[in-house]
């Protein structure tokens, strides 16, 4: 807002359903010395001081228009003349909305039929109103659907998939309600109309401050919870949200600019899209490139945290021995590392990848591809835990979920005790291969090895999970 | 004959119409309205803009010159077939009133 002596200007969001509000609201300010002068971009009215007037204002939709419109185009130029005709001054076009003012009383209105005014209000307004709602509501839908078949794991384990789907719901839910609040607002307007009254004004609709103002506030709260459970949970990932937040709330900012931009240089309507469509690109290649450059800086930084959990870490060494090195000095065996901290965790041959500082080894070991896999499941919560192992049972498929069929394992009584169950499957899957699925109501470890485990190394495994 | 949009004609449609039984400009529908219904009926400009649009498209009316940014119409076989529908129907309504509450 800026105000001096002779200017005046101010953001104003216009809704196609609510244009008398405008016409009020511009009748206020020629009462108080403030005449309209043109609107620059697609929101910004500038006023001019004049001696208080009593005005009328018509604020119509010109339905051969487009959002798209920099000027006033040649075909309403033609229904201008039709206005000025029956007494109407023209101050400005912007998108499909021309402005118009009067002094007479008795000038009629410009829309003298309410049901094709109403008519017109609604073509203009099934774009935002209805396509885009129901747009929403399906991805939101499709995510969710996604969500509970294939990814529940996954929602449950990561707060960053959990925020992400919460999010996705909270827009469906939104576009829901702005969908439900447009068609009441239809059906009484039609109702209305159907009566010969005039058209109710829709106001559901959120004023220009608060409309941004809630995105931003939004953005701020949910960055600030984000970075606070990402904190929590030790899930970097989350960090990407406040970057996504300032990515979104800057766009807005451009997007203005970009039309008032276009106005300047008088863009026809197809250039106009195109330049929208080519920041468009530019932005999504933003958008990428900053979250693809904030996974990699989340993922070194946590490569380096696992060495700097040492002691929490579990070192496994290949050959038919499983221990936990003790001596970090021994660098003859080489090692992987294991961090019980994570959720879960896969590990695939990285026991003969490591081993580059032995080269016997390499020789010897990487030809043999000997490969030991660990899945750790700690889920958060119980029922997260009983349908992991349910599903491991119906062998259903899921992201993160174990392939084990329970029916065909046999359990191993020496490995077991009092609240530590194992079951073990050999050659089910291939010839070679041993599966173990080891569980103690609390966490689930789900191992895959070419061969079988001595006691020894179970126990290892069973001092660092359990 | 293009699709029939309208069963019924509303007022300022049907004056639209008896308008333009000889050529003349859009923009001066109104006063002519105005004029005819001793101000009776008002056309909005807007509303006279979209009409004019519609019924070109409907094929009751056709262009007949621009000037300008000014435009002349005329009824066409359609557009009269279709106001000659309407009187009939009005007729048909002040018949059945005089029978019925002037008795």
């Amino acid at each position: 807002m800026k105000k001096d002596d002779n200017i005046f200007s101010i953001n104003r969001a216009v809704s196609y359903d609510d244009l008398d509000s405008t016409a009020a609201y511009l009748e206020k300010m020629a009462r108080e010395g403030w005449m309209l002068k043109d609107i620059t971009g697609t929101t910004r009215f500038n006023f001019v001081k004049t001696e208080p007037r009593e005005l009328r204002y018509a604020v119509e939709i010109f339905s051969e228009g487009s959002v798209y419109d920099t000027y006033t185009i040649e075909s309403n130029q033609e229904y201008i003349e039709y206005c000025q005709k029956a007494g109407w001054n023209f101050i400005c076009s912007s998108g499909k909305i021309d402005y118009f003012y009067t002094e007479d009383k008795d000038a009629p209105d410009i829309e003298s039929d309410p049901a094709m005014k109403l008519k017109t209000i609604e073509k203009a307004q099934r774009q935002m109103k209805i396509v885009f709602p129901l747009i929403f509501i399906a991805m939101s839908a499709l995510n969710l659907l996604i969500n509970l078949t294939n990814s529940l794991n996954v929602m449950e384990c990561s707060f960053l998939h959990f925020s992400a789907s919460m999010l996705w719901i909270f827009v469906g839910a939104l576009y829901i309600m702005m969908l439900i609040f447009y068609l009441a607002w239809r059906g009484k307007a039609r109702r209305a109309v159907a009566c010969g009254e005039k058209i109710p004004p829709n106001k559901m609709n959120l004023s220009f401050k608060a409309g941004y103002g809630l995105i931003i506030v939004f953005g701020l709260v949910h960055s600030a919870f984000m970075l606070l459970m990402g904190l929590k949970f030790g899930e970097k990932e989350v960090f990407m949200f406040p970057f996504i937040w300032a990515v979104i709330i800057l766009l807005i900012f451009i997007s203005r600019g970009v039309s008032v931009y276009a106005e300047k240089k008088r863009l026809s309507r197809g250039s106009y899209k195109a330049l929208l469509a080519v920041l468009t690109v530019v932005w999504s290649v933003v958008l990428i490139t900053g979250i693809t450059i904030v996974v990699v800086l989340i993922m070194n930084s946590s490569s380096k945290d696992r060495i700097i959990l040492a002691e929490k870490d579990i070192e496994v060494f290949g050959e038919s021995d499983v221990f936990v090195k003790r001596d970090q000095t021994d660098t003859h065996w080489g090692h992987f590392i294991l961090s019980v901290d994570q959720y879960t965790l896969t590990a695939y041959d990285e026991v003969a990848a490591n081993r580059h500082d032995d080269e016997e080894y390499i020789s010897d070991e990487v030809g043999l591809k000997r490969s030991w896999e660990f899945s750790i499941y700690k889920p958060r919560f119980k029922s997260t835990y009983d349908r992991l192992l349910k599903e491991a049972r119906e062998e259903k498929y899921r992201q993160l979920s174990i392939n084990f069929d329970t029916d065909i394992a046999s359990h191993v009584p020496e490995y077991e005790s009092d609240d530590i169950t194992v079951l073990s499957i050999k050659g089910k899957y291939s010839p070679i291969m041993q599966r173990y699925l080891i569980f103690d109501g609390k966490s689930i470890v789900y191992l895959r090895c070419d061969e079988d485990l001595s006691a020894q190394q179970m126990e290892v495994i069973r001092r660092s999970f359990f | 004959m293009a699709r029939l949009k309208y069963k019924t004609l509303t007022e300022q449609m049907f004056y639209i119409l008896i308008c333009l039984k000889e050529e003349c400009c859009g923009i001066d529908i109104m006063e002519m309205v105005a004029a005819m219904t001793d101000g009776r009926i008002t056309i909005g400009p807007g509303t006279l803009y979209a009409l004019l649009g519609d019924f070109v498209k409907q094929g009751f009316i056709r262009e007949t010159a621009v000037e300008g940014r000014k435009r002349s119409y005329i009824l066409t076989d359609a557009g009269r077939m279709v106001l000659k529908e309407e009187y009939e129907r009005l007729k048909a309504q002040v018949v059945d009133y005089e029978k019925n509450m002037k008795s």
